[in-house]
């Protein structure tokens, strides 16, 4: 076990900083962990925020991620409103916006991602939403609550979220996707016609093959402007186009990052006693025998449990013990009223077979290689669901992945 | 240890199944937890409270008389 008067630092009060927090603590370390949260916020759940939150079924209370009292037994030091700036591998010290400097015996990068920008005309418009941290879902929620039209541009899964929300709340919704079918970026044809069917029942208008080219308006968006000269108005716009890795206050340091933040098996980056865990971390998967990042909340959890298990066990000397993260990724989204559940990777020549009817209640697909599931989508089907999980994670379908990049949009 | 399950908050994720195979599934019909082991002794602890902390909507929780 490390010595009392070690220091963990964790950059990031997220879902993968603060399940580091619980896993440090419960290997039984005795020293003393900090957090450092850019956002002054007290640690909160990410998921809700395009669903449930939006939607008005919960508070800011409900998704907060731990109480006050966790927070106490977890004896942990908060310091929020503040960002790392630079990382000092060599002095082992940590340089904050705020002029601290804050040394360290070990590290745990979770600093996720930041939504991409539109940066065409009027793209800084009042009424024209990103969505990634609660400041950004109480803005929204406040626009949404006045009502009106809603443009969302993107067709991913936030944005089938938000959309789905904003019928919810009785608003009209228009989603704007640039590529010729809806949804097509995150799932297979199949699925991805399903989503939209969904969506189109439930009264939201997709129009695809168009970009915008501009937002008009006063003080506020009124109107979006697309490619082939389609004018929608709107009241809110919602920009849901992927996101990228926020790793920008590595630059000066000797770490290495390629869209993340490099890491090995062990979620260990180039340089002892850092790791990294989250959307942030591009590390070598073995099961797939390639890097990649996974940019949902269950990979959050058990990687950042994984990689602060991994950083105490370095930080006693026991390297040898460190054990290598290699899950199945997967995700859930909750929009139309239904429960989507994906698990695995996608492949190319994968082929496809259909459990149920996707018209139905519910129904699966899953994707097969040869005689090796490689992934599966459920609708409404959570027994099938866990069922192809377990099948997914006895397989070895290393070779098969076609991509580990599982992209939130 | 007596695990608790809140119904009201369990949507059928599976977290928990992945964790703990011997303790939990998901009922094919209402697509939510069921315990396969409802006083589960201390060898499961781990992989118990794994489970419990991968619960999306925290629907798990160990009855803190155990």
């Amino acid at each position: 076990m490390p010595d009392l008067h070690m220091d963990i630092v964790v950059v990031g009060a997220s879902v993968a900083g603060m399940s580091a927090v619980e896993a440090v603590r419960s290997t039984g370390f005795e020293g003393r962990i900090t957090v450092v949260g850019a956002e002054d916020e007290l640690p909160y759940d990410k998921p809700p925020l395009s669903k449930e939150f939006l939607a008005g079924d919960v508070t800011e209370a409900d998704i907060a991620l731990c109480t006050r009292s966790q927070l106490d037994s977890f004896d942990v030091e908060l310091m929020l409103g503040a960002a790392v700036t630079h990382v000092d591998a060599e002095q082992r010290l940590l340089e904050l916006s705020t002029g601290v400097l804050l040394p360290y015996d070990g590290v745990l990068l979770a600093t996720g991602m930041a939504p991409r920008r539109l940066n065409c005309a009027g793209a800084d418009l009042a009424g024209i939403h990103y969505l990634r941290t609660l400041d950004d879902a109480r803005r929204l929620q406040a626009d949404m609550a006045a009502g009106g039209e809603m443009v969302v541009i993107g067709t991913g899964f936030i944005g089938g979220e938000v959309a789905s929300s904003g019928r919810r709340r009785g608003l009209d919704v228009t989603m704007v996707e640039l590529a010729p079918a809806a949804f097509s970026g995150s799932v297979e044809p199949l699925v991805a016609e399903a989503l939209t069917a969904a969506h189109i029942a439930e009264g939201v208008r997709i129009l695809c093959g168009r970009s915008v080219v501009r937002f008009d308006g006063g003080d506020r968006v009124r109107s979006v402007v697309l490619s082939d000269g389609t004018v929608i108005a709107a009241d809110i716009v919602v920009v849901g186009i992927g996101a990228a890795p926020q790793d920008g206050y590595l630059e000066r340091s000797t770490l290495a990052r390629a869209d993340g933040v490099l890491c090995d098996r062990y979620c260990r980056t180039n340089t002892p006693a850092i790791y990294a865990a989250g959307d942030v971390c591009r590390w070598y998967n073995p099961r797939y025998e390639r890097h990649g990042r996974v940019e949902h909340w269950t990979n959050a959890v058990e990687q950042g449990a994984q990689a602060a298990r991994n950083l105490v066990l370095e930080l006693s000397g026991s390297d040898d013990e460190r054990v290598a993260y290699s899950p199945v990724p997967y995700f859930w989204s909750r929009q139309c009223e239904r429960m989507f559940q994906y698990a695995g990777v996608r492949h190319e020549s994968a082929s496809l077979s259909l459990e149920g009817d996707v018209e139905g209640p519910r129904w699966a697909v899953t994707a097969h290689v040869g005689d090796t599931i490689t992934s599966a989508f459920t609708a409404n089907w959570p027994g099938r669901a866990v069922k192809y999980r377990r099948l997914l994670n006895e397989s070895h379908a290393h070779e098969m992945a076609m991509s580990l990049d599982h992209q939130v949009r | 240890m007596r695990i608790v399950v809140d119904y009201e908050k369990c949507l059928g994720y599976g977290n928990c199944v992945l964790a703990a195979p011997e303790v939990f599934d998901i009922d094919d019909t209402e697509g939510v937890v069921s315990l396969l082991i409802e006083n589960p002794g201390e060898s499961r602890r781990e992989s118990v409270e794994r489970a419990i902390s991968s619960c999306p909507t925290k629907a798990l929780s160990l009855d803190s008389g155990a």
